[in-house]
């Protein structure tokens, strides 16, 4: 069921606060640039998880190129507004005018929506980027690690709000090029990141359901992020009952390590619990969602550094096909 | 048993801060369970609790109702509490409804408002919004209802402080004078005498109506005008939430797992509470790794320990290099754990309470499993 994911242009990574967004937006983003893309990553809101990340502070609005190939943006919706109006008045005094203008700047500060809406808009703006002669795209893939409020989507949302709302003028016309892209699957995927825990499994049932009834917005896969994996592949395995049953081997375990055999058979069992509880989340997503679901294995001493993100890389490039899907 | 946390023993509101996913609720919830067997009647009043939980303490919707917990219920889970548990799960939609009544001069500015599409769309898009309504919930429960303890459990936001702003910037948002000048300069724009900054602004109205289009610039300003009027209501009460939340009586506990952003959040959350002379009174680590023996040393003996055993039962050596490995993984996240939480403490953030919840290894979904988590919280 696995399908190639990087066969699209925008992936929008969502998911509950504190699943691990950033460190799988990353990761996708790596795992695609080691295919020989060229990957923008993209934040959202106003704080760099990223930047810590590779070790240099990202300032808003700046398209950054983090390592050949991959590259980086964090959108700040004020600076997106300047640039969309810089392109439409292309004077910048008026531009900068304007936007200081104080009843404008009340209702910048005040008017809900149109922070989502020229988000979305300058995520379209990239996948529209073309370079060279032949026009080809200036990024092969966008990945978006979407804010950690909410559900995360709610700025995918606004769109269909605005459409719904305006029957007329520019800005309709640029919110159906946008909604377009949303809704194309050649496209555009939405992913679904969780933690095998109760919480985070619902919130990701939670967008699957909102993608695919209100939004329209194709899902494309749910990663299952800190999946507790057994303590012994299927040909160790068998070797620990043995050994578990084997006295005198369990004897001189008891004797030769601190603490005894204890803490052992206790970290045993609560790995194989927290490995059981992975498993079930994971059959109740591919019941209630089906199509791929990836997992990431819970990694002990993993840090939100560039190493760890290359392991995370790694095992998330070994589950994503290539080729067309 | 009948313990509570000492630093919120004497507090009537306690409000559980901390960033998303990181056990608020849990955290909450067994709080409030405490109180209410320590034989102070008790509200918990959450935002968007996991539905096992709240299934198996018989909360149902999220409709802004406050329910008992079935005495049975705590009966079940081995306690008799000397006093009454109750639930409430918030509705943001709702109690910004009901605000918007309470506020509004009359039924039909109520009403106008309600059936804004802008509102309708967007109100929970309004910044701040949800967190804005976790206050004004808290607000008009204790101003009106006969808790002796109420727990809050703030909603997850990025900056878990956005509340503490939200009723300001909710106040600002409609601060009347912005609205009449919003409004009036575009309707006279052909009036000769306007003074300089009226002009200006007309002239960058028109301009903006140029982007967006006639038709939404009128739903906006008819959005706008809708509020005209409520700024000094909701002013005075956003200042009154303000004052609730630094009243002696109220209490923060800011909750954060060991981990990675969470922590760091949190060390900025107890910064800026300490600044708004909100110093949280407790500090919960949540799913902290608890080895029985002391990381370091462990890890050295246990890889000493795993080679010799290794080398003499070489027939299980995989059993035993994945079994010892195991035990040294949380070791190490023991170890790991240990080292953020005194990272955390160290900058003068040692006041107050520190407690740790350990990991479980099954998710926390009944009464049984919070009195379990509460009994760390003693």
């Amino acid at each position: 069921m696995a399908r190639n994911l990087f066969d699209r242009r925008v992936l929008l990574v969502t998911g509950k606060g504190g699943v691990g967004k950033t460190t799988i937006a990353t990761a996708l983003a790596l795992a695609a640039r080691e295919r020989g893309m060229r990957v923008m990553l993209v934040q959202l809101g106003n704080v760099d998880n990223v930047g810590p990340i590779f070790g240099q502070p990202l300032a808003p609005y700046q398209v950054v190129e983090l390592e050949a190939g991959l590259f980086t943006l964090r959108i700040e919706p004020y600076l997106a507004l300047h640039e969309y109006l810089l392109g439409a008045i292309k004077v910048r005094m008026v531009v900068d005018w304007f936007l200081e203008n104080r009843i404008i700047q009340y209702l910048t500060q005040a008017a809900p929506g149109w922070r989502e809406l020229i988000t979305v808009g300058k995520i379209w703006h990239l996948e529209q980027m073309t370079v060279g002669y032949q026009q080809r795209p200036k990024y092969d893939l966008i990945v978006v690690d979407a804010p950690a409020t909410g559900h995360g989507i709610s700025f995918l949302r606004v769109p269909q709000i605005i459409l719904n709302t305006l029957r007329f003028g520019p800005i309709r016309h640029h919110t159906l090029n946008v909604r377009k892209l949303l809704l194309d699957p050649a496209r555009t995927l939405l992913l679904g990141v969780t933690l095998p825990e109760e919480m985070a499994v619902n919130e990701v049932f939670d967008i699957y359901a909102a993608a695919k009834d209100s939004l329209q917005i194709p899902y494309g896969a749910t990663i299952v992020n800190a999946f507790t994996t057994p303590l012994a592949d299927r040909a160790t395995a068998p070797y620990v009952e043995q050994l578990l049953a084997d006295a005198a081997a369990m004897k001189a375990l008891d004797k030769a390590l601190p603490g005894g055999k204890e803490p052992l058979l206790a970290a045993r069992e609560m790995r194989e619990t927290r490995h059981a509880l992975s498993q079930h989340y994971r059959e109740l997503i591919r019941r209630r969602i089906g199509g791929s679901v990836l997992t990431v294995p819970h990694l002990a001493g993993a840090r939100l550094d560039r190493e760890s993100m290359a392991l995370v890389a790694r095992e998330l490039d070994e589950q994503i096909p290539r080729g067309k899907s | 048993m009948n313990a509570r946390l000492p630093e919120i023993a004497d507090k009537r509101i306690v409000v559980c801060v901390g960033s998303g996913g990181v056990g608020k609720t849990t955290v909450a919830a067994s709080l409030a369970a405490q109180a209410a067997i320590a034989g102070k009647k008790t509200l918990v009043l959450t935002i968007d609790p996991a539905r096992r939980l709240a299934n198996s303490l018989g909360l149902v919707e999220l409709d802004n109702a406050e329910t008992r917990i079935e005495p049975a219920i705590f009966t079940q889970a081995g306690v008799e509490p000397r006093s009454e548990l109750w639930g409430m799960m918030l509705d943001v939609k709702r109690t910004f409804d009901e605000l918007i009544y309470r506020i509004a001069p009359n039924r039909d500015a109520a009403e106008r408002i309600l059936d804004n599409h802008y509102y309708q769309n967007l109100s929970d898009a309004l910044a701040g919004s949800q967190e804005y309504m976790a206050m004004e919930k808290l607000y008009e429960v204790q101003a009106e209802r006969d808790y002796e303890v109420i727990v809050v459990d703030t909603p997850p936001t990025k900056h878990a402080l956005d509340f503490l702003e939200a009723p300001k910037r909710l106040a600002d948002f409609l601060d009347g004078k912005v609205i009449q000048w919003f409004l009036k300069p575009s309707m006279k724009a052909g009036k000769m005498g306007m003074a300089m900054a009226q002009r200006s602004a007309a002239m960058a109205f028109k301009m903006l109506e140029r982007f967006t289009g006639y038709e939404m610039m009128a739903d906006l300003a008819e959005f706008f005008l809708a509020f005209d009027g409520m700024y000094d209501g909701f002013k005075t009460r956003a200042s009154h939430v303000k004052k609730l939340l630094g009243a002696p009586s109220t209490g923060f506990v800011l909750v954060t797992s060991p981990a990675n952003p969470a922590i760091d959040e949190a060390a900025f959350f107890y910064d800026r509470l300490t600044r708004e002379k909100m110093k949280p009174a407790a500090v919960v680590f949540n799913r902290v790794h608890q080895w029985p023996t002391p990381g370091d040393e462990y890890l050295a003996a246990a890889n000493a320990a795993r080679e010799r055993i290794m080398a003499r039962y070489s027939k299980y050596a995989p059993a035993i290099d994945a079994l010892v490995g195991n035990a040294i993984d949380q070791a190490r996240m023991t170890r790991d754990d240990a080292e953020a939480i005194e990272k955390f403490l160290r900058h003068g953030r040692k006041q107050g309470g520190v407690y740790r919840v350990p990991v479980f290894a099954e998710d926390v979904h009944d009464l049984s499993a919070l009195l379990r988590v509460g009994a760390y919280l003693v």
